[in-house]
């Protein structure tokens, strides 16, 4: 009896500490939000779903247990075209992708950090701008210099003034597709790669050098071994990223009939194939997996190296001389083609009334604010008088600030239960968990809560069509992000500035609100801007799971991309690059934090 | 009257204890100092006292009332068990004025604008920080920031402070100067103090009582005087020691002692042992220029000078000493010379265990 006041007791006790509370609540939700989805996920590829009852010759029962969808999905020409075909174009594109990503992310870092090239600033400001466009802004400006009659499309700038029709290899298909994503994923590369760099202190390498060792030696044998993990994690991101792409295969491949894992995945759901949709989200997820396998059995043995240097990290600087100045201007002028032009395209595409047609005569500012005309986009009124995508456009700014601020915060919150009790089973597992998301595929996240909200279960009513919904997935995906910003920021505070509040009597409440959190401002700011961008310019995620009631610029722009208004959608595209570069320098002229800060985690 | 009382307390990180089996009274106004070499357990002490690391085992009473039971389930939150804390790194809050830092306890005690304006204009003027209500913590000087510290604790008034090395990150002169405020301040408010230290001068100048700890237990637990002049062990004898003390192994044959191939001194007592280790500081020998029955011969190696003496190390047969010695005293290298102990300041140890044996010797 008194042993088990006893044990109550203790219990009691440690149940009173706020953070053993937050931790379990913590767990409980993500796995409700991630490991709950996997099952279901699962689960749909073994019974008959709604959309099957038409199949002829087996005996549908929805709901029941078949193999069907795997057997169907694993062999005969069904699955030649549906799953190894486009297994094999998204292994061949995510390659692709992947080396352009590591080439142009290491040799950018290397000119910054590593030489004494000229408006280094500017290069660096330039690096990271493709990283807050939409992702798909580089594939329509692409089209839109490239597409030509060969292709049976309106001309592109390219055929217009000179006359040369491209072949359709370089218009559709895998080749623009991985140029156009490594273009476009490449700064989280540079963003790494260079953090990796600046913490190489020179002297190391100076060292070695006193000691007789040659140029090839010292980067193959200090060098090297330094950047490696953020070259691995650069790769494995890539994959992760570029395979749940949904926008740039879209748009670049749909048209030729070029399918990849995510666009068969969303034709397949739209069909209501979702038994066999799901096989193949199955499949990108295992493909994550084993690349988050490598990774960590590569970073673990080496993860000392990462935080060589630290203070006082000296870096002398290859002298590029009279090099330097062409190098530069080269690389501005890339940089330029990457990141401007596009959208200078774009806006340029969307002034011309009639596609193709780039003279003076034919500019118009129809698709901007022009009314309802049935001539043209079906009487579509421009896009700042119309309503759905003004309603569009409102809800994409909501759902951004929205889920960043509670991203943000759960991420502090996260972290603060991380750093409090490092060493507990509860932190790590919480830790694990929330990085999961990083590595599940955009597409195959999309559809997991597709699955788990389409109808109600227990005390969770159905979900699908909700503004809630977009929250939900946006949080739980982007949350990766705000935790490591989160536990970072919460490790910087040492434990005594709390603990100092504990003993003069300051609640939980009191000590998180006047103390932790005006501490880690900073951090929560920085990751919140990183949700608030990612998920205005966010695609594939929402793709599967928006209806008419809760759409968003992304998805509404595509709805118009698929339906062939390039004019229109492109507008809605500039409008939407235009918001998001608006709200995150408003952000940061009022907050003055560092984006990068939050990317690369440092 | 008790404020602090520790009855076998233990505490363990995966397996290895970082304090084990402590029990400690500690009474009221008293200003007791845990001495140890780093990694012994005196942080994990004080924050067990204050709340802020739970023992595994063991009860903690403060101020008469159970705060700690590991059997009974009790744990008190630490506000509530009427004391304050001061750290090491200060613990200053970056974001706040020192004005805010300082009003902090009060504004959690709900007290009004008046009085707390009123109570932390008071504490600072007592720490001598008026004209600095409104700076932040990062732009005054380390010194300033410790009084800060103490400010911050002492506005609450409470009975009990706890201190972890509070001086440790100060210059030499800085250190004596706070020492000195600090002693002041204890006696002034009347406060009982609890101070962590690995400082062994720190520790006998200010303190009313010591608790020597080692490896997470406790060595002895007695005044300053006592813990310097009768170390219960060797390693107490050794930590306190400044600059060093002196250790010589001994024979006891027929109640005299017998060093090297010299019989010197008595030892009395039943039971005598076959051997035991004398230890005596550098002040408890005289040199000599002859031989006495009463002396040990050796031979000086170096002479170092030190303000107000002169440290003299010699080998004592193949056993290095040092000596105080006055100042001005010359010593050449070589130059063999006599030690007469003054027994009264000769301690006696097993010198198997390591603690004091309580035989009397005389010459
Ligand atoms: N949170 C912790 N987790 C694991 N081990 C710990 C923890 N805190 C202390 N220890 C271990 O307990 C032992 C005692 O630590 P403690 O901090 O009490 O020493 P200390 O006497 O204050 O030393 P110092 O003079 O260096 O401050 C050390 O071996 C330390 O490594
Ligand atoms: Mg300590």
């Amino acid at each position: 009896m008194n042993g088990l006041k006893v044990r109550f007791r203790k219990l009691a006790n440690r149940w009173r500490k706020p953070e053993t509370i937050l931790a379990a609540l913590f767990l409980v939700i993500l796995v409700y939000l991630v490991v709950v989805p996997l099952f279901s996920l699962v689960q749909t590829t073994l019974v008959w779903g709604t959309g099957d009852t038409r199949i002829r010759g087996e005996n549908v029962v929805v709901g029941k247990f078949t193999t069907y969808h795997w057997r169907r999905m694993l062999s005969g020409d069904f699955a030649e075209a549906v799953f190894y075909k486009p297994l094999l174009n998204t292994l061949i594109v995510t390659a692709g992708t992947v080396a352009i990503v590591l080439a142009v992310g290491s040799l950018l870092a290397y000119l910054v950090v590593r030489t004494d090239i000229r408006w280094a600033k500017l290069i660096n400001a330039l690096a990271t701008v493709p990283y807050i466009l939409p992702s798909w802004v580089l594939s329509l400006s692409w089209l839109q210099l490239f597409q030509n009659s060969t292709v049976a499309m309106p001309e592109g700038l390219l055929s217009y003034y000179t006359g040369i029709n491209a072949p359709e290899w370089l218009v559709y298909g895998p080749i623009p597709i991985m140029i156009t994503m490594g273009l476009h994923y490449y700064p989280f590369g540079y963003l790494l790669i260079s953090g990796a760099l600046r913490s190489i202190d020179s002297q190391l390498e100076e060292s070695a050098e006193i000691l007789g060792a040659s140029k090839s030696y010292i980067m193959r044998r200090i060098t090297m071994p330094i950047i490696k993990p953020a070259l691995f994690s650069t790769a494995l991101l890539g994959i992760a990223r570029s395979m749940g792409t949904f926008g740039t295969p879209a748009i670049l491949g749909l048209p030729a009939r070029y399918y990849t894992l995510s666009t068969q995945i969303y034709s397949l759901v739209r069909t209501q194939r979702q038994g066999q949709g799901y096989i193949l989200a199955l499949v990108l997820l295992a493909i994550s997996g084993i690349g988050l396998y490598v990774n960590q059995r590569v970073i673990s043995a080496r993860r000392s190296y990462a935080t060589i240097g630290g203070k006082g990290v000296k870096s002398r600087k290859v002298r590029l001389g009279k090099w330097n100045t062409p190098i530069a201007v080269l690389t501005i002028l890339f940089l330029l083609a990457v990141a401007v032009f596009p959208l200078v395209f774009l806006t340029w595409s969307s002034l011309t009334l009639y596609a193709g047609d780039y003279s003076i005569s034919n500019l118009s500012l129809h698709y901007w604010i022009g009314e309802s005309n049935p001539r043209f986009v079906a009487g579509e009124p421009g896009i700042l008088r119309n309503e759905a995508v003004m309603g569009a456009a409102w809800n994409t700014v909501k759902l951004a600030l929205v889920g960043g601020l509670i991203c943000g915060f759960a991420g502090l919150l996260i972290g603060y239960v991380v750093a409090r009790a490092r060493r507990a089973l509860t932190s790590r597992l919480l830790e694990q968990v929330s990085f999961v998301p990083m590595l599940v595929p955009s597409i195959v996240f999309g559809a997991l809560y597709l699955t788990l909200f389409a109808v109600r279960r227990g005390p969770v009513p159905a979900l699908y069509g909700t503004f809630a919904l977009l929250v939900l997935v946006t949080v739980a995906k982007q949350l990766p992000y705000t935790v490591r910003s989160g536990v970072s920021s919460m490790l910087q505070v040492a434990q005594e500035l709390e603990e100092a509040a504990v003993i003069l009597g300051a609640s939980w409440f009191a000590r998180l609100r006047k103390i932790m959190l005006p501490l880690t401002k900073n951090g929560f700011v920085a990751g919140t801007v990183i949700v608030l961008i990612t998920s205005m310019r966010e695609l594939s995620l929402y793709i599967l799971l928006v209806t008419p009631a809760n759409r968003v610029l992304t998805t509404l722009t595509y709805r118009y991309i698929e339906v062939g208004y390039t004019q229109f959608s492109n507008a809605m595209t500039v409008l939407l690059t235009l918001l998001v570069v608006v709200l995150t320098y408003a952000i940061n002229a009022w907050q003055k934090t560092d984006i990068g800060a939050g990317l690369g985690g440092r | 009257m008790v404020t602090v009382r520790l009855v076998g307390i233990s505490k363990g990180w995966s397996g290895v204890k970082a304090v084990d089996n402590l029990s400690l009274d500690i009474g009221k106004g008293d200003f007791v100092t845990l001495l140890g070499p780093s990694g012994c357990g005196k942080t994990t002490t004080l924050r067990m006292i204050a709340g802020l690391e739970d023992p595994d085992d063991g009860e903690i009473y403060i101020h008469g009332k159970l705060v700690f039971s590991a059997s009974k389930g009790i744990n008190v939150p630490p506000a509530q068990r009427g004391l304050g804390m001061i750290f090491q790194s200060y613990a200053l809050w970056p974001h706040m004025t020192v004005f805010d830092n300082v009003a902090f306890g009060l504004v959690q005690q709900k007290l009004s604008k008046d009085q707390i304006n009123q109570r932390v204009t008071r504490v600072l003027a007592d720490v001598e920080l008026e004209g600095l209500a409104h700076r932040y913590p990062s732009e005054l000087s380390g010194g300033q920031q410790q009084r800060v510290a103490v400010a911050r604790m002492i506005v609450v008034s409470p009975e009990l402070l706890l201190m972890d090395e509070p001086l440790s990150n100060l210059d030499t002169r800085l250190r004596m100067q706070m020492r000195a405020s600090l002693k002041r301040m204890h006696q002034e408010t009347n406060t009982t103090v609890v101070y962590v230290t690995h400082d062994q001068e720190e520790a006998l100048t200010m303190s009313t009582g010591i608790a020597v700890m080692n490896k997470g237990k406790l060595e002895q637990y007695a005044s300053p005087e006592e813990v310097y002049e009768r170390p219960a062990s060797k390693f107490v004898a050794e930590f306190t020691g400044n600059p060093q003390t002196n250790f010589i192994d001994a024979e006891v044959v027929d109640g005299r002692l017998k060093i090297g191939d010299r019989f010197i001194g008595h030892i009395d007592g039943d039971a005598l042992p076959n051997a035991v280790t004398l230890s005596f500081r550098p002040e408890a020998m005289s040199i000599r220029q002859e031989s006495t029955p009463n002396t040990l011969p050796a031979t000086v190696y170096a002479t170092l000078l030190v303000g107000a003496s002169v440290l003299v190390y010699v080998h004592i047969g193949n056993i290095e000493a040092v000596i105080r010695a006055e100042r001005g005293s010359k010593f050449r290298g070589n130059q063999e010379i006599w030690l007469e102990p003054d027994w009264t300041q000769v301690n006696v140890y097993s010198p198997t265990t390591g603690r004091r044996l309580d035989y009397a010797v005389r010459g």
